[in-house]
């Protein structure tokens, strides 16, 4: 299973986050892409790995700064209360 | 330049427009800081003058600031020293941040691993997450963890991106990385197990050896 350029053993335990990040060079890339191609559990590794970064994106709650902040830092910056001519 | 009346001010820049432009290109990163000042600080408060104190400091230093290059990844790093010089707790951290602390390189942490038996959870357990279960999850890992992933996975940035925020090599940001997800997954896990046994979807005895082999990675 798998294809012999890479080692399921390689990819699942260290490409996969590579790969999934898209940090690798496009010569390794292919490769990962071929392995996971042929080898159904990679595939099913990558994906889960895919899910879980993707759930954790999703759902981590992304908030508003306040509005009195956005106010505050405005304020103390001296270009503002410079009269503008 | 008029004299400050009040005494927090940054020194006036000496040319308006640079101001202007520091506010134009800077204020839009407001709420993207906020989020990371939050994630850090875990209260809104220290979250608001963190932010503040980045503000201040970057507008000090715009002329310093080189036009093209990454202007929001410079704003990360100067809050990310501030956080570090005037909020990180000065007690002892939690056990896993004295992992961290060495930079194990990447390649040494996979060798760890490798020879462990990973039993590979399954996809449907994802299904049980819950949105509280993902923040719970992210403000148990330490700040070293917390920190990456925000910026990665949160933010987008890339490795050499975050690299250069928390002024590490990109050995580290991919080490933290791996152990910071490696954690969350399981803790996560475990908060999807306990909703599945809840549920009743499970029996008592299958949960416990399923959590025994997700939870085998350490």
């Amino acid at each position: 299973m798998g294809c012999e350029s890479m080692g399921c053993k390689e990819f699942r335990e260290e490409l996969v986050f590579l790969y999934i990040d898209h940090e690798m060079g496009q010569e390794l890339l292919v490769a990962c892409k071929q392995h996971v191609s042929l080898c159904p559990n990679c595939a099913e590794k990558a994906q889960f790995v895919q899910r879980l970064l993707s759930l954790v994106r999703e759902r981590a709650r992304r908030r508003q700064a306040p509005r009195r902040l956005r106010a505050k830092i405005l304020s103390r910056m001296p270009h503002r209360r410079i009269p503008v001519r | 330049m008029q004299a400050s009346t009040t005494t927090n001010s940054p020194e006036p820049a000496a040319d308006p427009q640079l101001g202007w432009d520091f506010e134009t290109a800077a204020l839009p990163f407001l709420d993207s800081l906020y989020n990371i000042a939050f994630r850090l600080a875990r209260n809104v408060e220290d979250a608001e003058d963190l932010v503040q104190e980045t503000y201040f400091k970057a507008y000090k230093h715009f002329d310093k600031f080189e036009a093209g290059t990454n202007l929001k990844a410079w704003l990360f790093r100067i809050l990310k020293n501030s956080f570090i010089n005037n909020y990180r707790k000065k007690q002892s951290q939690p056990p896993q941040s004295a992992f961290s602390e060495i930079e194990e390189s990447f390649e040494n942490l996979v060798k760890q691993d490798a020879g462990q038996k990973i039993k590979d959870p399954e996809q449907e357990i994802l299904d049980q997450v819950l949105d509280e279960d993902v923040q719970k999850a992210l403000n148990a890992l330490n700040e070293d963890y917390r920190m990456v992933i925000h910026l990665v996975d949160l933010e987008g940035f890339s490795y050499k991106e975050a690299a250069s925020i928390l002024e590490v090599p990109v050995g580290t940001v991919m080490s933290r990385l791996y152990r910071g997800r490696r954690l969350l997954e399981k803790v996560l896990l475990d908060y999807a197990q306990e909703h599945g046994y809840l549920k009743g979807s499970e029996q008592p005895s299958k949960m416990r050896s399923r959590g025994a082999a997700a939870g085998g990675s350490e």
